[in-house]
């Protein structure tokens, strides 16, 4: 029975983190059409700016993000000007396109974060992540609560926002319907621009969480685009609970059927619910 | 950006050069049978003024002259290894320049050519074949990791040519190639042999009696695995739990719950970095307090000192080459990376480097040849003596097995064994609760 | 661009075949057979690829897999048994198609990036799978015998192999675009709607285009493991690779099979290219912002139709 508990308890702490990282991703998706590859090492940059905040400065990373969000919420409003809205000019539907264009900018940021920062591969340590917090019949690491905590404002952040401001609505309403959502006068273009600094500033929120538990290097963006990827197929576009669900799903289901099975055909496990979701909700967990 | 940092190296070095030619200048002296040397140098400390003592017939020259030697590599210098791939060129590069302010190889100047694979295996394979027929190079040296040294062997072996390098675990040398050496190998299945040697100079009742295993999933996983299966049974440790995961790890909780729950009061952990903080981690945070903790080969890169530091005490590894060694010539290495990266304790493949160009030139040496079947035969009827320690290389191209054993305390991996090496005494069992 | 005659397209595909097989006469050497064969080996894969991803619209990026099921099977039968690559291939691309088949038609229900997504998961849980078959042991690693002793007899062999798989892609391409498979196909990438209420099989054509999308590909991989000495999983079942080869096809435009090929060219040429001359990190940065550019300016690849500013014109669905 503790087993149980402890798996299920560290399989939400994994979901969260999936989580957090995956919906500014399906956020950008839903908004703007941005497939946007860069999501990830957007992400790791958060992380790097947060391991050096403490490394030079002796600011808690979780202090940081303080100035990591709102700098990474201009950035992806920038990042929208610059280079989404002409290429959507150019092509009516962006997908594929969208995928090439920003993989080229992951590609981009990650020499000059590997020139910045070489490649070795950092951990972040404060006074929390050695330490060791019991939850009833489970233990979970100091690292893993607080970055199951700040996932958890994010999300709550980032679902408040699209559930009660008119702004969050507006940008719902562009999801559904984009040619309609401009006849009754929102301004996609400023909308589409706040969505994606947004989404840029999750990541970063991100980044630091996932810095707490994980290692990271400047090529670490590519296997957390994998998660993220996994997480809005299996979550859905543009939906901030479903992306939620789907991120606890994941981690569950890895650490749940380890316990039966060996570890290794956990990922499969994890792979054929996806495909059978698919097969029955082609779009995602959520509805559309 | 690359030729920049090399003159900003060489400079460096030469300057190091000549602050140490105050001490006394380079000799040819043969191998003492007992103390490593380097080719054409001498131990700093053992001269202080010029000695008239020398073996060569020629007079003394200011440098090497005459065609330069070209050795060539591949190596990773971009993408998901370059972090490592970095160090062993700079021990390239580093030797390559040592050699350059002394007699050179053979009395000539060596020129090193190292090509970036940008860590794809194909690109390793093509580069280096680049390297011997197109730029035509004399010499080739190893690359990284093992999956693109394994690859580069069956290519070095093809072009006759020598190749000294870290190997691609015992499967690799057992294809019959006569031209490799791993001087020294990083083998897995030898990795853990310092360990079970050190529990055996414990009492029974205080070895361990039940071992949980979980590996990476991949070459090198499965070649340390490998020599664990074979050392339990020797040792008669039962083996209560033996899991496998793929990289990247999202976990580890689920599977140290797995060896906590089994009871086991061994636990080890084949793994790399990232997956290797994981679990050290989750090993804390479940409350896990095995006897000993034995983990892969995440404590031969840099990061697991500078990173994880003292969270990592206690755990126990292996390697075939810590800054700490007790060989003259290591002296010179730390010399070197105090220049490089104002350290005395060389990054452990910063070592491997500079130890796999060393016995390359000491083969080049011996042989008096850049000719490879001569290298071949020199390196495998001769003791060569290099930063590692002193080594005779089999017709597989391999010394006899061994590991040093190293632990990590306050947050340094130590030289804790065998017993000629050992700098701290090992810290047995764990003292949890302390 | 006016198009040549169909019979003009043949002599020139024969004419070009019989070019590249008699190349390496004229004295190559070792190296230029080398990249030529990595040049090949991209430009079949992107032909491969592109039956489903140009012709259906339907752009996979999971395409490793089926390479890395093709090498292995190779590497395996030639390692335990000895069997060439060159009649054991054949059962690689069957068993890609066999995959393929078996994913088809679960994945071809999603569209567009739905479908490039779930393609790129697949292709890691087929990885999984191929990884922790009991028996293979191809986690540890498997070394690959040489195609013959000499480096000038190995290099030649691949580099004519190679060419056979190219060749075996190109015509099976255009023998497709030529047909009602193709023509079905081209309708699914304009409206798969329209397609289906006109009568149009969409399914089966889908399913068509993938599987032998995935048995030629399948087909270059087991040429591709005999030319590493040692294969290690991480590398055969990479995600760059599956990436890499939808670049290849984009960048040169997708609607022929002479698109991917000029991609494949181009791009692994111009890879060499900077990889040699300019140093890594650059060539990195550039490829980056190559990738960039090419989207923005040339979003349908270099023979593809330019779109008009101000026009608006369709990539993908």
């Amino acid at each position: 029975m503790t087993g149980l508990v402890q798996a299920l308890t560290t399989g939400v702490l994994v979901g969260l983190a999936y989580a957090v990282l995956g919906v500014g991703f399906s956020l950008t998706w839903g908004a703007t059409g941005v497939i946007n590859a860069a999501h990830t090492m957007v992400a790791v940059i958060g992380a790097y700016l947060g391991y050096h905040a403490l490394a030079w400065w002796g600011i808690d990373p979780v202090l940081a993000l303080v100035g990591i969000v709102p700098l990474f919420f201009l950035f992806g409003w920038g990042f929208f000007e610059a280079l989404v809205r002409p290429l959507k000019q150019k092509v009516r539907v962006v997908g594929l396109a969208s995928v090439v264009l920003t993989l080229g900018i992951a590609l981009v940021l990650e020499s000059f974060t590997t020139l910045v920062f070489s490649a070795n591969p950092r951990l972040v340590r404060t006074e929390y992540t050695s330490m060791s917090f019991v939850l009833g019949p489970a233990r979970v690491s100091g690292g893993a609560l607080v970055a199951g905590v700040i996932s958890l404002v994010v999300i709550g952040l980032l679902y408040w926002f699209r559930q009660s401001t008119y702004l969050g609505r507006a940008l719902r309403a562009l999801e559904q319907e984009p040619e309609g959502a401009a006849l009754t006068g929102i301004d996609v273009r400023r909308a589409s621009g706040i969505a994606m600094g947004m989404a840029f500033a999750t990541a970063g929120a991100a980044g630091v969480a996932l810095s707490l538990i994980y290692t990271f290097s400047p090529t670490t963006f590519v296997s957390w685009l994998v998660f993220t990827f996994l997480v809005v197929i299996l979550g859905g576009v543009g939906t901030v609970v479903g992306v939620t669900v789907a991120g606890l799903i994941a981690g569950l289901v890895v650490t749940v059927s380890s316990l039966v099975i060996p570890f290794a055909w956990a990922n499969l496990v994890l792979f054929g619910v996806l495909i059978l979701v698919l097969l029955v909700r082609p779009t995602g967990l959520a509805r559309r | 950006m690359k030729r920049f940092k090399a003159t900003v190296v060489a400079v460096a070095l030469v300057l190091a050069a000549c602050g140490l030619a105050e001490e006394g200048t380079t000799t040819t002296t043969s191998a003492e049978v007992d103390t490593p040397t380097t080719a054409g140098a001498t131990p700093p400390e053992t001269t202080d003024t010029s000695t008239g003592d020398t073996a060569s017939t020629e007079p003394e020259a200011e440098g090497p002259s005459g065609d330069p030697i070209v050795i060539g590599a591949a190596l990773p210098l971009t993408g998901e290894f370059a972090d490592t791939g970095v160090f062993v060129r700079d021990g390239y590069q580093a030797m390559v320049e040592y050699w350059n302010e002394n007699q050179g190889l053979l009395g000539r100047p060596v020129e090193l050519i190292i090509e970036d694979d940008a860590s794809d295996p194909g690109q390793a394979v093509s580069l280096l074949e680049k390297l011997i027929t197109v730029d035509g190079v004399d010499l080739v040296l190893g690359g990284y990791p093992g999956s693109s040294a394994a690859a580069q062997m069956a290519v070095a072996e093809q072009h006759g040519m020598v190749y000294v390098s870290m190997g691609g675990h015992m499967a690799s040398f057992e294809q019959g190639f006569q031209y490799s050496f791993g001087a020294p190998p990083l083998m897995g299945q030898w990795w853990y042999r310092g360990f079970f040697d050190f529990l055996e100079t414990l009492p029974e009742d205080a070895r361990p009696t039940s071992a949980a295993m979980m590996t990476a999933n991949n070459p090198v996983g499965a070649a340390v695995r490998e020599g664990t299966l074979s050392d339990l049974e020797a040792a008669g440790i039962e083996l209560v739990m033996d899991e496998l995961y793929d990289l990247p790890l999202a976990s580890a909780e689920p599977l140290v719950s797995q060896a906590m729950n089994s009871g086991a009061d061994l636990f080890i952990a084949n793994s790399f970095f990232p997956d290797g903080v994981l679990t050290i981690r989750a090993v804390h945070a479940l409350g896990y307090q095995p006897k000993a903790i034995l983990e892969g080969i995440g404590t031969l890169i840099p990061s697991w000192e500078e990173e994880l530091g003292d969270e990592g005490d206690y755990v126990f590894s292996g390697t075939a080459m810590h800054p700490d060694l007790p060989f003259t010539e290591v002296e010179l290495l730390r010399e070197m990376s105090n220049e490089l990266y104002g350290t005395t304790a060389p990054p452990i493949y910063f070592m491997f480097g500079a130890t796999w160009a060393d016995t390359l030139a000491q083969g080049v040496e011996g042989a008096g040849d850049i000719d490879q079947d001569a290298i071949v035969g020199w390196l495998k009827s001769n003791e060569v003596c290099s930063f590692g320690g002193c080594l005779t290389y089999d017709e597989r191209g391999l010394p006899e097995p061994y590991s040093y054993l190293v632990q990590v305390q306050d947050g340094v991996p130590q030289l804790v064994g065998p017993g000629d090496v050992t700098v701290v005494d090992p810290i047995y069992p764990i003292p949890w609760g302390e | 661009m006016r198009r040549p005659s169909n019979r003009t397209t043949w002599i020139l595909i024969a004419a070009v075949a019989v070019g590249v097989a008699l190349l390496p006469f004229t004295g190559m050497s070792v190296y230029s057979m080398s990249v030529a064969f990595t040049v090949m080996f991209y430009a079949a894969v992107a032909v491969a690829w592109n039956i489903l991803g140009g012709y259906s619209g339907y752009e996979s990026f999971g395409h490793s897999a089926f390479v890395g099921i093709g090498a292995y099977t190779t590497a395996i039968l030639l390692s335990e048994f000895g069997l060439s690559p060159l009649l054991t291939s054949f059962l690689g691309a069957t068993l890609a198609a066999l995959v393929a088949f078996i994913v088809g038609y679960p994945c071809l229900r999603l569209r567009g990036p739905y479908f490039a997504l779930v393609t790129l998961v697949v292709s890691l849980a087929v990885s999984v799978v191929v990884v922790n078959l009991p028996g293979l042991n191809v986690a540890s690693g498997i070394f690959v015998p040489s195609p013959a002793g000499s480096p000038v007899m190995t290099r030649f062999i691949l580099y004519e192999s190679i060419a056979a798989v190219f060749l075996i892609c190109v015509v099976v391409a255009r023998i497709i675009e030529r047909s009602q498979l193709g023509i079905g196909l081209a309708a699914i990438r304009e409206d798969e709607e329209v397609a289906a209420t006109q009568g149009v099989p969409t399914t089966r054509l889908k399913m068509a285009a993938f599987v032998v999308s995935a048995a030629l590909t399948g087909l270059a991989g087991g040429i591709l493991s005999w030319s590493r000495g040692y294969l290690d999983p991480g590398d055969m079942f990479s995600v760059d690779t599956s990436v890499l080869i939808v670049l290849l096809a984009l960048f040169g435009g997708r609607r022929s099979w002479i698109g991917p090929l000029i991609g494949a060219v181009v791009v692994t040429l111009g890879r060499e290219f900077l990889f040699i001359v300019i140093g890594e990190d650059a060539a990195q940065i550039l490829y980056g912002a190559l990738l960039v550019v090419v989207i923005l300016f040339m979003p349908h690849g270099l023979i593809g139709p330019r779109p008009r500013l101000g026009v608006e014109q369709e990539v993908a669905a």
